[in-house]
Order: structure tokens, then sequence, then C-alpha cells
């Protein structure tokens, strides 16, 4: 899944890959800004056929805490 | 009509959209550059709006204005809009936001009647905003979009016309929203909430969006709005094919007629008869627009003519063909002749066929015309033409609706001309009239088309559109003239075109065009004699001319030289007016304006 998330982000922020490490929060990353990061929610939203909550959405900041939330939303990997 | 675009959609389209904005920021000028002023947050508008853009042949940059602010980027001179210097605005006004308090209070917190001044005065404020706007910039066109909701201010009041329920004045101001057009012809108002209806505004929006980002569109809205916006803009810039050539048996009517009989054809109020007779509705409103109707099919021309005749379903008559070619001569040819005959291009043409093999064809042998996949069930075809994208134009003028009568005098012109003894007998024969004017109002519109739509006879081919030609009438050094021919087969109406430029002793021709259906009577000399007397009454020594080519106007490549212009290198060509008369051809009959 983390793969899968982190594909998803590079194209969100418009960067490679590797350039998102596993911890990086959006303080670290060039491009997460409060635009980008409702792209990245719906594009994860589409990728993983999920729902993310308008509650959730502000504190999905990392790579992890996104991967934690959809574990716990039953999405499959 | 605006098909769904998928989140899908809008995500690949977002993607594309955001390379092309670092290859055009990096790359050649663009040919435009849209600002964008909306009453919500569209940041993601940019690239959705570039990828659409771009699809329809414009290269755009777009920028956008801060959200929630349009009426002051508009009325503040130092504003994010004027630094953007655009050449097009697109005002997105969202009536939950313009009434706001009847959203947000519901109509029971206003006293009565304040619903309605509530409206009147948003609707005010905003037409004030955009005459600022398009007085400020002058060469700009405005593209207002009408965006509606799916949601009354009160939704559990069902009754539309209950006060309680705040409908009325919702649909009050988006009724006028529609007819701020009507303030200039460089206002173009994009009718959202009703291209939208046929996926649902819902569809496009998020709560969620709206609640974190301030935003009443999700990405797919995005896209689709964008989509809507370019479709305009390319309707705008006079992209429409002019000619529909239509095949018979089995599109027009179902059925082969040379087979079945003119009793076994699939034609009428009965059934499937119904899904032709709707397909040639169709094309007769795309004649009433003035999209010219030819007939190319494989069969007795007896016997198409008598079902044309006789057939009581047919809604086509054969006098809304300007041309027809009915033989078994195969239908690359046909459209070549046709193309011919009518003195236009091949890329002016669209071709109407069931036969996926005739459609192939055409499409190989012919690859300027557009050869749409007409659906194999017929119940489907009157929808699919209906949206085809090749006609779509943004207002229907008298010179649109005249057009089919002109190209069949002409046909009678042609005939006349075979008969005639000599040249200038024919041309005596014709009683030519040419009416020269000063562009003004009411001819502003029409003189834009003709740059947009004139390929062969046409000098330098700069496509002027209507804010153009509004900026070059605001001017001293400028002069635009139009010209129309009358003859004895009737009224050309607006056929020409010339704009003359004025700069020290020199007067130059920026634009001399004329439409293919009035050349080879001598119509141009007397346009060109009377520019020669606009520049002596200005006083220039010289006229100068350019020829700048392109693949289509080699015809007139030797206009100048063959009128003893003097050529002074790279297409530019001048005349001593001095020591050349240029009187205009004596066969015309020339009326020009009273101060020229």
């Amino acid at each position: 899944m983390r793969d899968r998330l982190r594909a998803v982000a590079a194209e969100v922020f418009g960067v490679p890959a590797a350039e998102i490490p596993d911890g990086a929060t959006n303080q670290e990353i060039p491009g997460w800004d409060s635009l980008r990061h409702l792209e990245l929610m719906l594009a994860v939203e589409m990728e993983f056929g999920a729902q993310i909550s308008s509650e959730a959405m502000p504190l999905l900041l990392s790579l992890e805490v996104i991967e934690e939330y959809l574990r716990e939303q039953n999405v499959a990997a | 009509m605006l098909t769904a675009v998928s989140p899908t959609d809008a995500a690949r389209r977002r993607e594309r959209g955001r390379a092309l904005q670092q290859e055009i920021a990096a790359g050649e000028p663009p040919d435009a550059r849209f600002h964008v002023l909306s009453s919500f947050n569209v940041d993601l508008l940019p690239p959705m709006l570039v990828e659409a853009l771009e699809r329809s042949g414009t290269r755009a940059e777009v920028t956008l204005g801060e959200f929630g602010q349009i009426a002051q980027e508009a009325l503040q001179p130092d504003s994010g809009l004027y630094r953007a210097e655009p050449d097009a605005v697109v005002v997105v006004p969202a009536v939950e936001d313009m009434l706001g308090p009847l959203f947000e209070g519901g109509p029971a917190s206003l006293a009565e009647g304040d619903a309605e001044a509530l409206v009147d005065q948003r609707l005010a404020e905003l037409s004030a905003t955009i005459d600022a706007l398009l007085d400020r910039l002058v060469g700009v066109t405005c593209y207002l979009v009408v965006f509606g909701t799916h949601r009354a201010p009160v939704e559990h009041v069902l009754d539309p016309g209950a006060g309680h329920r705040g409908q009325a004045a919702v649909e009050r101001f988006q009724a006028g929203v529609r007819t701020l057009g009507e303030r200039s012809e460089r206002v173009l108002v994009v009718d959202w909430d009703w291209h939208v209806r046929s996926v649902g505004s819902a569809a496009y929006g998020d709560d969620r969006l709206w609640y974190l980002g301030r935003m009443r569109l999700a990405p797919a809205g995005l896209a689709a709005l964008g989509e809507l916006v370019a479709q305009h803009v390319a309707a705008y810039r006079g992209e429409a094919r002019k000619v529909v050539a239509v095949d018979l048996d089995g599109t027009v009517w179902g059925g082969v007629v040379g087979e079945v009989g003119l009793q076994g054809l699939e034609l009428g109020e009965e059934g499937l008869g119904l899904a032709f007779q709707d397909l040639q509705r169709e094309l007769r409103k795309l004649h009433d627009a003035g999209v010219l109707l030819v007939a190319c099919s494989k069969n007795n021309p007896e016997d198409v003519h008598e079902a044309f005749e006789r057939h009581h379903g047919m809604v086509l008559r054969r006098e809304h063909l300007v041309a027809e070619r009915v033989n078994w001569q195969d239908k690359a040819t046909n459209l070549r002749e046709l193309a011919a005959e009518l003195n236009l291009g091949l890329d002016s043409f669209v071709f109407l066929d069931d036969n996926p093999v005739e459609r192939d064809w055409v499409s190989r042998s012919l690859p300027q015309v557009a050869v749409p996949d007409l659906p194999e069930d017929p119940a489907r075809r009157p929808a699919f033409l209906r949206d085809l994208p090749h006609f779509r134009r943004i207002t229907v003028t008298d010179a649109d609706t005249q057009r089919a009568g002109s190209y069949r005098a002409q046909g009678s012109r042609l005939r006349l001309r075979s008969d005639t003894l000599s040249f200038d007998e024919f041309l005596r024969s014709l009683e030519q009239e040419v009416t020269i004017e000063a562009v003004h109002d009411g001819s502003v519109a029409r003189a834009a088309q003709l740059c947009q739509r004139t390929n062969q006879f046409n000098l330098t081919t700069r496509r002027h559109t209507v804010a153009d030609i509004e900026r070059m009438r605001a001017s001293d050094e400028v002069e635009l003239y139009t010209l129309a021919l009358q003859d004895r087969f009737g009224d050309s109406g607006i056929t020409g075109l010339a704009i003359l430029r004025f700069e020290d002793e020199e007067a130059e021709v920026d634009t001399l065009l004329m439409s293919c259906r009035v050349l080879g009577r001598r119509v141009e000399d007397a346009f060109l004699s009377f520019l020669g007397d606009r520049a002596r009454a200005r006083g220039a020594h010289h006229l100068a001319g350019r020829y700048l080519p392109t693949p289509k106007n080699a015809q007139v490549e030797r206009f100048y030289p063959d009128r003893d212009f003097e050529a002074t290198g790279e297409g530019a060509y001048r005349l001593d007016l001095s020591a050349q008369a240029m009187p205009a051809p004596p066969e015309i009959a020339l009326r020009v304006p009273a101060n020229a």
C-alpha cells in the first residue's frame, strides 16, 4: 500500500517518488500545501476506492498516517 | 451539451494540463492569456482550462484572481486582473455567493420585497463590474459563466413559487446574468447552468471541498467547466465547418430507394421512420443557421428526385441543398468536385454516411474532411448530430441565414456566365452595385466573422476578433470598411473587409479580404480603388500592401504586382499614389460613405 500511496503523492506534487521518504510530513515535502493536500486526498480516494471524511482530511499529513487511516477503514491494500 | 467528465478523466486532464503549463511557460509566448475571476475557490482550474483550450486549438496561459473579489479586481486599476494584461477574462459569479444573505438566512430573514431588491442590486453591481472591465481592457473578451445551484435557499418548502423557498429570486438572478451578454459583443455568456443539466450540478460538487477549501466544484466539475469555456472560445474564433455533405439511402431515409421504391422507405411519423425524419429536422436546422447542405449519394438521380418531390415524410426539400452529386462515382471524387463548385476548401466539409466503408474511404482519401462515426442505430443519430462539435457557433447572423440562398444564386450566375458572349458583357449584365461602409456597431460581428473564416482571397489572413476590431475602430490611425455586393440575382450582404492604417505619408493595407462568392467580377478592383482614394484623402503618398502566404491563399499571391504595385521585399508592395490613378472598374456602380 505504501508504494501505491507514494506513487499517487508523487504524481500530485509533481516530484519523483524517491523524494517522498516514509516518515516525511507535509512540512518537509515541497509542494505539499493546503491546495495540493486536498488534491492528494481526492487522488487517494480515487486510487483506493475509499471515502475520507472531512474531519480526517486535515489530519492526514504523512504517508504513514494516511496508510493507517485507510487500514482503519478496512481499505484493501 | 456537455458530455460527462469522470474523476479519472479529470485526473488525466490535470496531469496533461500541468505538463502543458510548464511547456507554455518555457516556450514561445502563448496564443492568449486568460484571467479567471470567481466568487469561489477555483485554484485547481488552471491546468484543466489550459488542457481544454489546447485541445480546441488555443495555447493559453491562465492566471487567477483572488476568489470572492470579482468586483474589487475589476474596479481597482492596479489589481491583479490589470497586471495580468489578459486577452480574455472568465467571470464565474456563483448564485449562492452572489445572493449570500438569501441562502444563509433564508428568504424569511428578509423583509418582503428585499429578496428581489437584493437580486437587482447584485445584478447592477455585476453589470457595472463587467462594464468597468470592458472599458479598461479594450481588447478583452469576457466569458461570463451562469453558475447556478441545484439547491433552493430553503429546499424543504416544495412549491417553486413560494416566497419561503426562495427559488424565484435565484431564477431571477440567473435570468439577469444571461441578459448581460446583450451589453456588448465582447461579453459571451457561458450557460454552465444549462449545459450541466445532463449530468447534474450535484455530481460535480463535493461538500467536503466546500468546507475545507471553499470550492464549489470538484476536479471533475472544473474539468467540465474548462471544457465548456473552451468550446465557447473555439466557437467564438469561428472554427465551425461550413458544409455538411449527406448520404441519402440509409442516412436521410431508411432503406435503398432504388430497391424498395418510394413506398418502401422508412421515413415518417411511424416507428423508426421518425428517427430518420428527426435527423432531417436537425439537418434543416443546420441549414437555417447557415451551414450549407449538399447531397452525396450513389443513386439514380430520378429515384432521388422522386423521393424528394413525392415522399410525404420528407422534411428536407431540394431547395435546401446548394449542390448535389447523385451518381455512381466514388464519394471522395464527388466531394472534391463539390468543394470546387462551392469554392470552399475540403476542410470546410463534414461528411455524414451510415456506411462505414464509405466513411473509411472518404477519411482515408480526404483527411481534411471531418467524418464522424454515425451511430449504427438510427434512433441515436438525431442526438448525435445535435452534439457534434463541428457546427458550434456563438450566434446566428443575417449573413448566416442568407448564405444558402446566396450560394444558390451563384449557381445561376455561373450558368449565365457560360451563355454570355464576352466577360465584359457578362459583368455588365450582372448590374453589380458595390456598397462600401465604415465598420459600425451593426457590422462589427460580421467583420470579425469574415476575418475568422476567409481563407482564400485574404492577403494577410490576420484573424482579428470583435475585440481587435473594436480597438482599431477606436484609433484615429485606422479605418475599417466593409463591402457589400448587390446584383440582379440578389444581395450577397457584407462579403468584403479592408483595414487601412495610416502612418506618416503611407497608408498600409492591414487586411484585405473577400468572400469567394464574389470573386472574379472586378469587385476587388473597385475596393482597392476606393482604398487608394481614402489614402489620398488622408494625404498619403503611398499605398502599401503585403501578401502573407498561407496554404490557402495562393490565388492572391500576384494581387499587388498585377496591379502595378512595386515589390519592396518579403511580400511587401507599394504604389506611388501620385503616379497611379487606379480608377474603379466602369461596369460596377460604387456607393461609398459620404465623408469619404
